[in-house]
């Protein structure tokens, strides 16, 4: 993995540490996920109320490689950003990208840099096909994604059940890393030109 | 509650005994699974020719729940068919379904025989939706799927790769309970 911790400044001005998520942040993790509002704790993929949920969580499977970074701020985890990709398989080759920020900490460019540490990654470990999956009304968040190269490959029709009980389609985006990686360059360049914010896509994690 | 085993009678004449897998299957499915063609083995998420893998995955499974059926001929296991979803989360109410017959059995009606009883599991599961995906040029399993009465939702490019290395489509097959 890269050099970590690595030292970033958001749009606010305030510096958080980016690292690998460690075994020792079981307790820290479970308190980022419990100062999520209901809704988006809803779409984690486990009950993180469940602090052996957590601990499991923070584990390979025999399904799934999980690499995950964190931001730090002082003691407090501020967001999550995971790389989920099969152990074994004909998807070996694919990954799905996660990332959940913290309420107070959205909309000031972590998420962007969250996602690029999750493209070297991707890229370190020879992925070719990287994944989202976002809520079909969550547009800002997709527009971006197209911006990174993303594009929409398929709508899964009735694939998310919300907090309060109602159906709604999932859209799944892909694209090719390298493309995702050259795209991405530019956008930075572009955002510093301009200022511009990166909306955090607050589905998923875990 | 579906009563097993039950006993379905191949095209051919063979039958096949169909009842759920136990934790005491773990050798006639390692050994099913590496009768079968490499390519065939890799449409599963776990490495089954493993023996403590085969072992974890016939257990319970925190926040899943899954129903595991097998096909039995003589003692050999020719079949395994399987449902799974999450327990918790913004899916839950999304099952995967999974299929794998030996190619001697393939043509016999089992895998239509063995889809049916799944999807009995995924309506007594409370299941809205069952999902299954297939290599979109694997001709003989998108028609068996379709049979079932999937529907196509989507295709993923370039998602498989096979044991060659080549990139295939991916196909999102759906089917509302």
């Amino acid at each position: 993995m890269g050099p970590y911790p690595k030292t970033v400044r958001l749009k606010s001005g305030t510096e958080v540490i980016i690292r690998p998520l460690e075994k020792d942040d079981l307790e820290d993790l479970r308190s980022f996920y419990l100062d999520l509002p209901e809704e988006d704790r809803f779409y984690l993929r486990a009950d993180v109320t469940d602090r052996a949920v957590v601990a499991m969580q923070m584990e390979d499977s025999d399904a799934e490689e999980r690499t995950r970074f964190v931001a730090v701020l002082g003691n407090r985890i501020v967001g999550q950003a995971a790389l989920l990709r099969s152990r074994h398989g004909w998807l070996q080759h694919t990954s799905e990208l996660r990332c959940v920020i913290g309420h107070d900490y959205q909309h000031q460019g972590l998420a962007k840099i969250m996602l690029r540490e999750l493209f070297q990654e991707a890229t370190r470990q020879g992925v070719e096909i990287v994944f989202g999956k976002l809520a079909a009304e969550q547009t800002a968040a997709m527009r971006v994604l197209k911006g990174l190269g993303f594009k929409k490959a398929i709508v899964r029709r009735d694939h998310q059940r919300t907090l309060h009980g109602d159906l709604h389609d999932v859209v799944v985006l892909t694209c090719s890393i390298s493309d995702a990686w050259a795209r991405l360059e530019d956008l930075m360049h572009a955002m510093d030109d301009q200022g511009r914010e990166f909306p955090s896509p607050r589905r998923g994690a875990s | 509650m579906i009563r097993y085993p039950k006993v379905y009678r191949a095209k051919d004449g063979r039958a096949i005994v169909v009842r759920p897998a136990t934790a005491d299957d773990v050798t006639p499915l390692l050994e099913f699974f590496l009768s079968l063609p490499e390519e065939d083995r890799l449409h599963l998420r776990v490495d089954v020719t493993q023996r403590d893998v085969m072992h974890r995955r016939l257990k319970d499974q925190p926040h899943w729940e899954v129903v595991r059926l097998i096909g039995i001929f003589g003692n050999d296991v020719i079949a395994e068919c399987s449902i799974a979803h999450r327990t918790y989360g913004f899916e839950s109410h999304v099952g995967e379904m999974r299929l794998l017959v030996a190619p001697d059995f393939r043509r016999s009606g089992l895998a239509t025989y063995l889809g049916r009883q799944i999807f009995a599991h995924a309506i007594m599961m409370d299941l809205e939706k069952v999902e299954a995906a297939v290599m979109a040029d694997d001709a003989q399993s998108v028609r068996c799927i379709k049979q079932l009465g999937f529907e196509r939702e989507g295709v993923l490019k370039g998602f498989v790769k096979d044991v060659q290395g080549n990139n295939h489509d991916l196909l999102i097959l759906a089917l509302s309970t």
